[in-house]
């Protein structure tokens, strides 16, 4: 069976997995459903799909426990989808593994663009040398990024932050997670850092720093790569 | 004279004087009675007392009424009671009515207090419920009406066939309807919130270009036809704030501009940071406030229009509650050319970490 295209609904809310099935259908997209925790990790097992949608508040296991308990072997993209909209609950959840979350109610074309780009990023999983965005292009290995053409000038610390952000294109990284992966250890709780040096990188790779479409602020959680 | 007047009624309003003011009042009227009345009719003066305690009994509380009635009992044996400028007592009469007086004065006293609370609570039972029935009548009509359009229109589009023109916009309108809820929805959680002390800021460093940004971004559809100026210095510091709540507070600031003025109005954010507070300025050159609502706008509840569908009146209360959650302040006053204005300062220390070149 072609498992490309399947994607698992785990949520015990009729009305919204009715809603989704309509969405992604009408996308391309093949839905299984589960309406519990227990049965979604079971259909998780038997049909190995290309992503999976999981809700936070489920009746029978918690929905972070679940995304544990997936994690231990599913390598694919998850994406939450909850009403739980706090930034700990987020923070915890994008921790244990998930690749992007929404918060109920949600947009239509907001969830498919999320989709799209979490599924092509876990396609591209060898190590590109380069990575093209926009008008901006950074070469991993010599450490160069060109804006238009034009070579930019970054620190090594501005450069390692670029990078990281935009091997994961897409992708919500944790403010402790950045912290943690450029600075260190003990490093971790200072966000003003991130301020800093994501505004410095701003005014250098936007094109209008006061208006950033490619190093965007997910407030309260972290930073996505975005084209 | 009005000035007099008003100093004396803040006096008396004033719980803090009511011991001292039981205090003159007795001695004036002792003093009055034993110039006007004669000493072999000293036993008029008691009720003379007793009238002045009863006054003082429609406004004070127990402590200062008991303070009255005995200084009127120790005054009146005192001054008039024969043999005077003596506490005794030589009548046996004297000494019943001495008794009877006190009893009576204190009795009457703390009736006359018990009266005052009986009415006042029931006033005030009577208020709330009327601010209930408010509030209920203005929640179910501000349910219905978006209710009402999703019910409306989804309908019309599962039984009619329409041109595709008109299912478009029927289903704007859901979309529309659906967005309002989302709001009140929102509007109503910040409020239990807030009545419920349960909002504590968890400030953290913030770019404020980000905050404004997602606001703009969030308002995108209602902002359109407007022009929104911004000024962020372009060395703006982070700021240390709560992003959930300031960004909320911008939110329902600029959502009333966009509700109350003219399409075509020009909105202007301008930012600063100055001597560890942060500084926004949020202006327009709409109709700006009528000049007698002003004091009102952040009550609970208070629409300038109360006659006008739309909104519950607490957008702007929860966006004062939560500038005050972080120990800011803010006012809204009118602009020089008619405009409204909203100026916020909220204490944000400046970083240690700034243009560093690593």
């Amino acid at each position: 069976m072609n498992t490309e295209n399947t994607i698992l609904v785990i949520d015990d809310e009729l009305q919204i997995r009715r809603l989704l099935e309509i969405t992604l259908t009408a996308s391309g997209y093949r839905i299984i459903n589960s309406d519990r925790g227990k049965a979604g990790l079971v259909e998780a097992a038997t049909s190995n799909p290309a992503l999976i949608i999981l809700d936070l508040g489920l009746p029978d296991i918690d929905g972070q426990e679940i995304l544990v308990k997936l994690r231990e072997w599913y390598t694919r993209p998850i994406i939450i989808l909850s009403v739980r909209n706090t930034e700990a609950e987020i923070v915890r959840a994008l921790d244990n593994g998930a690749n992007d979350y929404l918060s109920k109610p949600f947009r239509s074309g907001e969830l498919l663009a999320r989709i799209r780009s979490s599924i092509r990023q876990s396609e591209n999983t060898d190590e590109t040398r380069l990575i093209e965005t926009g008008n901006l292009t950074i070469d991993l290995l010599s450490h160069v990024v060109r804006k238009n053409g034009e070579l930019l000038k970054l620190t090594s610390t501005e450069f390692a932050l670029l990078a990281l952000l935009a091997r994961n294109e897409g992708r919500v990284l944790t403010h402790h997670f950045i912290l943690n992966k450029i600075w260190g250890h003990g490093y971790t709780d200072q966000t003003q850092y991130l301020r800093v040096f994501i505004a410095q990188l701003r005014k250098k790779v936007e094109i209008n720093p006061a208006k950033p479409t490619l190093l965007i602020t997910e407030s309260g959680i972290g930073y996505r790569f975005g084209n | 004279m009005f000035g007099l007047k008003r100093k004396m009624f803040s006096i008396v309003g004033n719980r803090k004087y009511h011991n001292i003011i039981a205090f003159l009042v007795v001695l004036l009227v002792a003093v009055l009675s034993s110039l006007l009345i004669s000493s072999e009719n000293y036993r008029l003066v008691p009720y003379i007392l007793l009238f002045t305690v009863s006054i003082l009994a429609t406004f004070m509380k127990i402590v200062q009424v008991l303070i009255a009635t005995t200084l009127s009992a120790l005054v009146w044996n005192f001054f008039f009671i024969p043999p005077h400028f003596t506490f005794h007592i030589e009548k046996p009469e004297d000494i019943l009515l001495f008794g009877l007086f006190f009893m009576i004065a204190l009795l009457n006293g703390i009736l006359t207090i018990r009266l005052r609370q009986t009415t006042e609570m029931a006033n005030k039972a009577h208020e709330s419920d009327k601010l209930y029935k408010t509030i209920f009548n203005s929640i179910s009509h501000e349910l219905r009406i978006p209710v009402s359009t999703i019910m409306g229109a989804s309908e019309n589009l599962l039984t009619n066939d329409y041109p595709s023109q008109v299912e478009k916009e029927l289903t704007h309108e859901i979309f529309t309807a659906s967005l309002r809820l989302n709001r009140l929805i929102e509007n109503l959680l910040s409020m239990s919130r807030l009545e419920a002390g349960r909002i504590s800021p968890k400030p953290d460093w913030h770019d404020i270009n980000d905050m404004i940004n997602k606001v703009l971004k969030d308002l995108e559809e209602e902002l359109h036809g407007f022009m929104v100026l911004i000024k962020v210095p372009d060395d703006m510091p982070p700021v240390w704030i709560d992003f959930g709540l300031m960004e909320q507070v911008l939110y329902n600031l600029l959502f009333n501009t966009t509700f109350h003025a003219p399409s075509g109005t020009l909105i202007s954010i301008k930012v600063e940071h100055a001597d560890n507070f942060l500084l926004m300025d949020i202006t327009d050159d709409g109709p700006g406030f009528p000049a007698d609502k002003i004091e009102h706008l952040f009550d609970k509840f208070y629409r300038i229009d109360q006659t006008s569908s739309g909104g519950l009146g607490l957008g702007l209360s929860i966006v004062k509650g939560f500038v005050e959650a972080h120990q800011g302040t803010i006012t809204a006053s009118n602009n020089e050319n008619g405009g409204a204005r909203f100026n916020i300062r909220i204490p944000s220390p400046l970083t240690q970490v700034y243009n560093i070149n690593v």
